[in-house]
């Protein structure tokens, strides 16, 4: 190589390092910066989605736990499917206690702050050991309920008791 | 040993700025690649972090409406347990029982009306000395016992009302 070929490729490479510079370095190194920044967030990000994770296992946990203290309560609400069940639950409780029943809805008056659930008014025609038993066998329906008013006379030329409750179950849906 | 340089010195000026140059193209050479490696890994590691923005995104998004959905159950069930602890509500059950078993020979009840403010219950007693005791068993069962004087009025074949609470 001669020396003038010399000098033209020392200059050629500097320009090329300058090219390098300018067009790939610098860029490179901004690009760089800013994802630096972004990884930061990411980061954060990470972290934070590492404690939600921790928190998601910890509720779940909890969720557990209370839906083995809900399964552990003798009652339940009932819930949309189950409504054919405890009309079930009447008639069979009436017919275990002797008793004839006549079930029918009614309105449920709702006060402030109280759950409207399901209303029946069940008229039993029965003895008196009859509806001792049957009101027995109520309280113990698996589903919440409340025995609003409860009217029996006797009727002394059938010799039977004919009781007038007014009962009402509470549903899923009251309680959100 | 002695060494003796015998290249003129104008020689010895063109020799080193020769040199000089063919050391700038080597040096230059050598950064230009050095500067395009760097470049090169400069653009991939950030190309990975970037490309990982998205998915840490979605990620979150998605934790995020799993946790919504999960507290959402958890409160609502929290709720209907908080509920269900108020059960059973009303004691009507156990007061007809609690009356039937006090309840003296001979003595039949012919009504019995439950509300919020007690439990009203009517009867009738062969004399009035069941009534009376009747009475004393109420009193002892329950916390409140409404006894109206006409109870004790006739001294058979009595019609009473009670009201407990």
């Amino acid at each position: 190589m001669n020396k003038n070929q010399v000098r033209y490729m020392a200059i050629a490479s500097g320009i090329i390092l300058l090219v390098v510079v300018v067009f790939g370095l610098w860029p490179a190194l901004t690009k760089s910066y800013e994802i630096a920044s972004k990884a930061s967030d990411v980061e954060e990000a990470s972290f934070f989605q590492l404690a939600q994770e921790e928190s998601l296992k910890e509720l779940l946990t909890s969720s557990k736990e209370l839906q083995i203290e809900a399964s552990e309560s003798p009652f339940k609400l009932l819930e949309d499917d189950e409504r054919l069940d405890v009309i079930r639950i009447f008639e069979s409780i009436a017919n275990v206690s002797g008793n004839e029943i006549e079930i029918a809805t009614s309105e449920c008056d709702v006060e402030e702050d109280e759950k409207p659930g399901l209303c029946f008014s069940l008229t039993i025609t029965g003895s008196f050991a009859g509806l001792l038993n049957f009101n027995e066998n109520l309280s113990n329906i698996p589903f919440a309920h409340n025995i609003e008013t409860i009217n029996t006379r006797y009727r002394k030329k059938e010799g039977v008791y004919i009781t007038v409750i007014f009962l009402r179950v509470y549903t899923t849906q009251d309680v959100g | 040993m002695i060494t003796v340089n015998l290249i003129p010195e104008s020689r010895k000026k063109t020799l080193m700025i020769e040199h000089r140059w063919r050391l700038a193209v080597l040096v230059n050479a050598i950064l230009a690649t050095a500067l395009i490696w760097v470049s090169a890994g400069f653009y991939l590691s950030s190309n990975s972090i970037k490309d990982r923005t998205p998915l840490v995104d979605t990620e979150k998004a998605a934790l995020d409406t799993r946790i919504t959905d999960v507290k959402k159950d958890f409160d609502v069930l929290e709720n209907q347990i908080k509920f269900l602890k108020t059960f059973p509500q009303s004691n009507y059950t156990a007061f007809i029982k609690k009356i039937s078993e006090v309840l003296p020979s001979g003595v039949r009840l012919t009504n019995i009306s439950g509300s919020l403010e007690g439990l009203n219950i009517k009867g009738e007693s062969p004399d009035r000395s069941r009534v009376i005791s009747l009475e004393e068993s109420l009193r002892k069962e329950f916390d409140e016992v409404d006894a109206p004087l006409s109870n004790l009025v006739k001294s058979k074949d009595v019609e009473f009302v009670f009201t407990v609470k």
